[in-house]
């Protein structure tokens, strides 16, 4: 072998071992087990699964505290992943049930809105932020209407009795009746619990029906059953996808903003595929079809760019910056706080009956 | 003598296992759970206490759902029996059998169908641009929608609906099962046949009325789909209690209302055992 040959084979030895090396990172290859809100994940996983040639299992639940309980039940070394939202990761994390996340073995981490790459003031990365957006807001049709409505004042000004939706949630509710009742989000003292109280008693009269889901809020629309309807800005982009003429109201009383993410539980069979799938989910790619698929605003700021104009507007990205600064995030307030949430509402239905 | 003992053993334990397993180890685990409460962090605590069953007592709210539901249940098994009394008498006595096989599994396949489609079918057809209100206002009948939808008159119409087979079948094995010899005795000695029906025939399918109205009645109280998905505010019942206590992951709550639910439950048949006599008449037995 002459020096150039051995100079080649050398460098193809490199290429090689690089290669190799490269294409092992990738191909992670087994299984890992997800826990997720139905629909919500399912568009991104082909991709991921073609790229690590890894298997994503995914078992889906209905609430946050569905899911607590599902990696309760099966025991840590079951699930992966874990997707959670509006602080129940500290709760989970307080349970013993999720790990605190290395965000330096995610590549894309760093490009994310600067409010989500901070930390929780434990100093610690519990979760990342899939995706965020905008809740206690209105939907309404302004041809049955008749007009704009701008706060909850118009909506429950007796002028649209019978027409009005709620929402079927008593957690909801207590933050949209704690804005309408002119108070900030958080815990409640027993005398703010009673104005609403008597802020729902009031309202509920003026209310047709509830639904359990945004789903039925768009096909209750649809109807004409209802003009007026809670929302939040993901399930409002839902709705008017479907052909809905109706419009979206950020009432002026207030309204909050919530986020959500992927969870590394503790003991995961298979933590680097789990990094892999919290990476392959903030990527920028995921984050655009995120937009586009289901109407949610991306966290990671590389995906706007991968948007068009249009869905840039809709999503109201190009702001969001500024409303990330300005907004307020939901967390969590305890069971004792839900609980009196749910006794408060139950007994605003029962008025109504 | 204990080779007998041996095969009544054999013949009892898989099912008193069954029993065990399936019917008297989760009520019992349920009964536990209603004495224990959730703390802030949504973790059970396991340390006995009445607090839920006190909530329970001292807000109305819950036991004013009860009777509530109690009230659109017995609502349901009156409409269901008005409805499966004549349409059985009918089938038996004036549908030739072979026509009347079909007719009856017509009445009853439908159930096999998911509860969920068969409610949702409801809301397209009593909704305000469903159906019921398109037919009327072409008819000319109307000229305004009728407002039914999200209605107690909404829940009754969905559950009897749901609940029909569970009255119509009973009825129909006891009308089937009349001996025609006692009528034609009785239609000799000169009765009419109003006087036949009211002395003879509902005295003797008694015990079908009766399996048909406990068996609508008990599930009927539980429901939550039919209630939430035809009634709105108005259908809220006791069962949709539970399914909220449930959803939030308060099992301490959630089991203590179902426990109130099942005792209720059983205090009604005791109530109506005391009265009616059920075990012979689940029997058919005189």
């Amino acid at each position: 072998m002459n020096r150039r040959q051995l100079l080649a084979a050398s460098a193809a030895g490199l290429t090689l071992g690089l290669t190799g090396r490269g294409w092992a990172q990738e191909k992670l290859g087994g299984s890992i087990n997800v826990l997720s809100w139905g629909n919500y994940i399912d568009f991104a996983l082909p991709a991921f699964e073609e790229k690590h040639g890894t298997k994503v299992n995914i078992d889906y639940y209905a609430s946050e505290k569905e899911a607590m309980n599902k990696i309760r039940a099966a025991g840590l070394g079951t699930y992966d992943v874990v997707f959670l939202g509006v602080g129940y990761e500290e709760v989970a994390m307080r349970q013993g049930l999720i790990d605190a996340i290395d965000v330096d073995r995610l590549s894309n981490f760093k490009d994310m809105y600067a409010p989500f790459q901070k930390p929780k003031e434990s100093g610690q990365h519990e979760l990342v932020t899939y995706s965020w957006g905008a809740n206690g807001l209105i939907a309404y049709n302004p041809a049955k209407t008749g007009g704009p409505i701008k706060s909850w004042k118009d909506v429950y000004s007796g002028k649209y009795k019978g027409r009005i939706g709620k929402i079927d949630k008593a957690n909801e509710q207590a933050y949209r009746s704690c804005f309408q009742a002119g108070f900030e989000y958080g815990p409640l003292t027993e005398e703010q619990w009673a104005t609403i109280a008597k802020t729902l008693e009031a309202d509920m009269p003026q209310v047709r029906t509830i639904y359990q889901h945004y789903d039925e809020m768009a096909q209750l629309l649809a109807a004409g059953e209802i003009w007026i309807a809670d929302t939040d800005d993901g399930g409002f982009r839902q709705a008017k996808a479907k052909g809905l003429p109706i419009e979206l109201v950020y009432p002026e009383e207030g309204f909050i903003a919530w986020y959500d993410g992927p969870c590394l539980v503790k003991d995961a069979p298979n933590p680097d595929a789990a990094y892999a799938l919290l990476d392959h989910m903030i990527s920028p790619e995921t984050q655009a079809q995120l937009g586009k698929e289901l109407g949610y605003a991306p966290a990671n700021q590389k995906a706007v760019p991968l948007l068009d104009a249009e869905l840039r507007a809709t999503l109201g990205v190009d702001d969001a910056e500024a409303n990330l600064n300005r907004v307020q995030f939901q967390r969590n307030l305890g069971a004792a706080y839900e609980t009196k949430a749910t006794e408060v509402w139950q007994k605003a239905k029962a008025l109504v009956r | 003598m204990a080779n007998e003992r041996g095969q009544l053993a054999c013949l009892l334990v898989p099912p008193l296992l069954t029993l065990l397993i399936l019917f008297v180890a989760p009520i019992s685990l349920m009964a536990i759970h209603s004495f224990w409460a959730i703390n802030d962090d949504y973790l059970v605590e396991h340390s006995l206490q009445l607090t839920q069953y006190e909530k329970i007592a001292a807000d109305p709210l819950y036991l004013g759902t009860l009777a509530g539901s109690a009230g659109m249940a017995l609502m349901t098994t009156i409409g269901a029996l008005a409805l499966s009394l004549p349409l059985s008498y009918f089938l038996v006595r004036f549908v030739p059998p072979r026509l009347r096989v079909f007719l009856v599994l017509a009445l009853i396949v439908p159930g096999w169908v998911s509860v969920l489609i068969r409610t949702y079918s409801w809301n397209l057809v009593i909704g305000e641009a469903g159906l019921m209100n398109w037919l009327l206002l072409s008819a000319g009948l109307i000229e305004e929608p009728i407002r039914l939808l999200f209605t107690k008159a909404a829940v009754v119409i969905g559950l009897v609906y749901i609940y029909l087979p569970y009255m119509l079948v009973p009825i129909y094995a006891a009308i089937e099962r009349l001996d025609n010899s006692v009528l034609e005795a009785a239609e000799n000695l000169g009765a009419g046949p109003a006087r036949r029906f009211a002395f003879i025939t509902l005295p003797l399918i008694a015990p079908g009325i009766i399996a048909g109205c406990i068996i609508t009645f008990i599930p009927a109280m539980g429901e939550y789909v039919v209630p939430n998905m035809l009634g709105g505010l108005q259908g809220v019942m006791f069962g949709n209690l539970i399914t909220t206590a449930f959803s939030n992951f308060d099992w301490p709550f959630g089991s203590a209302l179902s426990m109130v639910l099942l005792g209720s439950i059983l205090a009604c048949l005791l109530i109506v055992g005391r009265f009616l006599n059920i075990n012979r008449s689940m029997l058919g037995q005189e």
